[in-house]
C-alpha cells in the first residue's frame, strides 16, 4: 500500500471524449509527487453493461484488457497533456472481477528518464485491488507526455 | 475460418467477439486473423461531433483482446478435441509482457494479427506476435499468456471479505457455473 | 568454467526479468515464492523462458523444484545434458 502523505478527495471522472468500450474509471483522486502522481482509480463492474454480456453470456467478467482501459482513463485524466499508452511492460491478472465488484487501481507514476529536465513520458506501477483486499492485477506500463508532445 | 465458425469456438460475444476471419492457420505454430473496424463500432457510439481524427484512435485495450482471442483460436486449434473449450471451462488472459504500441488504427482500416504460439505448459499458452494495419505494424507483442480454468474456480467468491460487501444481484448469474453454451 | 558462468547469468537475468527484479537482488537459493512473491505463473513462464533461451524442456511436473536459481540450474543443466 501506498502511504500518501496527503490525503486529496475523490472526485469524479469526466465523461471519455474519445474512442472507449466504457467508461473505465468511476471517480479518482490524485496526489502529486516527487515530479510525479500517485493515482487511485475506482471502477465498479456493473453486470448489466453490454460489453460484459458478451465476456462471458451467463458470467459476467470484468475482462482482463479492460484493467487496461482503466489505467489509460486514469492516465489521461489525472496527468496534464493527457498521456497515451506507448507500452504494457508487464500485466498479469491475479483474480477475476465479476459483476458487482469495485476495482481500485492505484498507479505510481514517474517519468521515464528521471535525468532529463522535462520528462519525455512516464513510467507507470499499478497495482488492481478487489474491495475484499484481494489483488487482482499488477502491471507496468510506459505513457508518452500526450498527443501534443 | 469464417465468423460463424470462429463464433462456434469463442466463448465472447458481441460486442467482444473481435476476430472476423481467419485468414490462415497452421495449428498449434501460427494464424492470421482478420478485424475490420469501422465507425460504426460501439467504442465510438459516446463521441460528439467535436471529436477529433484522433479521438478515433482504436482503443489499445480492445486490440489487444483482438489479438488475444486470434491467439486463443490458435491454441484451440491445436489442442486434442478432449481440450476444447467445454461449459466448464473458460479461457482466461493472466498476464502480457512488452506489448509495444507502435501505431494506431482508425475506422476503415482492417487489422491483420500475426499471432504465434510459442509453448503451452501446464494448461498456459504463451504467444507471441504483432498487429498490422496494411504494411504498417501497429503493435509487437513479446508474449500473451493465457490460461485454461474450470468456470466455477473462476467465479469463486473471494473468501472472507473484509471491506466493502460485495453485492451481486440476485437475478444474475455471476456466481456459480453457469453453462449456457 | 566460463560456459557454465555465462549460461548460470543468463538464466540467473532471464529469471530476474520475469520476477521483475534486478539481477543482484536475485541471489543463488533466494526462494522465488517467499522472498519474491513469485505466484504459480511465474514459476510456468520461467519454464517457459528456460525453453525458448537454451532450447531445454523441462517437464512441468519438475516445477516444484525451480525453487531457487541453483536449484533451477541444476534441473536446466540435468536436462539439457551440459558436462562443465
Amino acid at each position: 500500500m501506498t502511504a500518501a502523505t496527503v490525503a486529496p478527495d475523490w472526485r469524479p471522472a469526466v465523461p471519455v471524449s474519445y474512442a472507449a468500450p466504457l467508461p473505465a474509471v468511476d471517480r479518482l483522486r490524485v496526489a502529486p509527487r516527487d515530479g510525479g502522481w500517485t493515482i487511485t482509480a475506482r471502477v465498479a463492474v456493473d453486470p448489466g453493461s453490454p460489453n460484459l454480456a458478451g465476456h462471458f453470456p451467463g458470467q459476467p467478467i470484468y475482462p482482463g484488457v479492460f484493467v487496461v482501459e482503466t489505467l489509460c482513463q486514469a492516465m489521461a485524466q489525472a496527468v496534464p497533456g493527457a498521456p497515451r499508452l506507448r507500452a504494457v511492460t508487464s500485466i498479469r491478472f491475479l483474480a477475476a472481477l465479476l459483476g458487482g465488484d469495485e476495482m481500485e487501481l492505484t498507479l505510481d507514476v514517474d517519468p521515464a528518464d528521471p535525468g532529463a529536465p522535462a520528462p519525455s513520458g512516464w513510467a507507470v506501477r499499478g497495482t488492481g485491488r478487489r474491495n475484499d483486499g484481494t489483488v487482482t492485477a499488477r502491471l507496468r506500463a510506459v505513457f508518452d507526455t500526450g498527443a501534443g508532445a | 475460418m469464417n465468423a460463424a465458425e470462429i463464433r462456434a469456438v469463442l466463448p465472447q460475444r458481441y460486442p467482444l467477439l473481435l476476430v472476423d476471419r481467419v485468414t490462415s492457420l497452421e495449428p498449434g505454430a501460427v494464424i492470421e486473423t482478420v478485424k475490420a473496424i469501422t465507425a460504426t463500432e460501439p467504442c465510438y457510439a459516446h463521441l460528439g461531433d467535436d471529436a477529433t481524427a484522433e479521438d478515433y484512435a482504436y482503443p489499445a485495450s480492445l486490440l489487444i483482446e483482438s489479438f488475444g482471442q486470434s491467439a486463443a483460436l490458435l491454441w484451440l486449434a491445436g489442442s486434442a478435441p478432449s481440450h476444447r473449450l467445454t461449459d466448464d471451462a473458460l479461457l482466461l488472459f493472466v498476464g502480457a509482457r512488452e506489448y509495444t504500441v507502435e501505431g494506431r488504427a482508425y475506422p476503415g482500416d482492417v487489422v491483420r494479427h500475426v499471432v504465434r504460439l510459442e509453448r503451452v505448459v501446464a494448461d498456459t499458452a504463451f504467444a507471441t506476435g504483432e498487429s498490422w494495419v496494411g504494411e504498417r505494424c501497429i503493435a509487437t507483442v513479446g508474449s500473451l499468456m493465457a490460461a485454461r480454468r474450470p468456470r466455477a474456480a473462476v467465479a469463486e467468491p473471494a473468501a472472507g471479505p473484509t471491506g466493502v460487501d460485495r453485492t451481486i444481484p440476485a437475478n444474475t448469474s455471476a456466481q456459480g457455473g453457469q453453462h449456457v453454451r | 568454467m566460463s560456459g557454465e558462468n555465462e549460461r548460470y547469468e543468463q538464466l540467473r537475468e532471464i529469471i530476474a526479468e520475469v520476477l521483475e527484479i534486478e539481477t543482484d537482488e536475485l541471489t543463488d537459493t533466494g526462494d522465488f515464492a517467499e522472498e519474491y512473491q513469485a505466484d504459480s505463473l511465474r514459476a510456468i513462464e520461467i519454464l517457459a523462458r528456460i525453453d525458448k533461451a537454451f532450447k531445454v524442456e523441462i517437464p512441468q511436473s519438475e516445477l516444484p523444484e525451480l525453487r531457487n536459481l541453483k536449484a533451477t540450474y541444476e534441473a536446466v543443466t540435468r536436462h539439457a545434458g551440459w558436462q562443465d
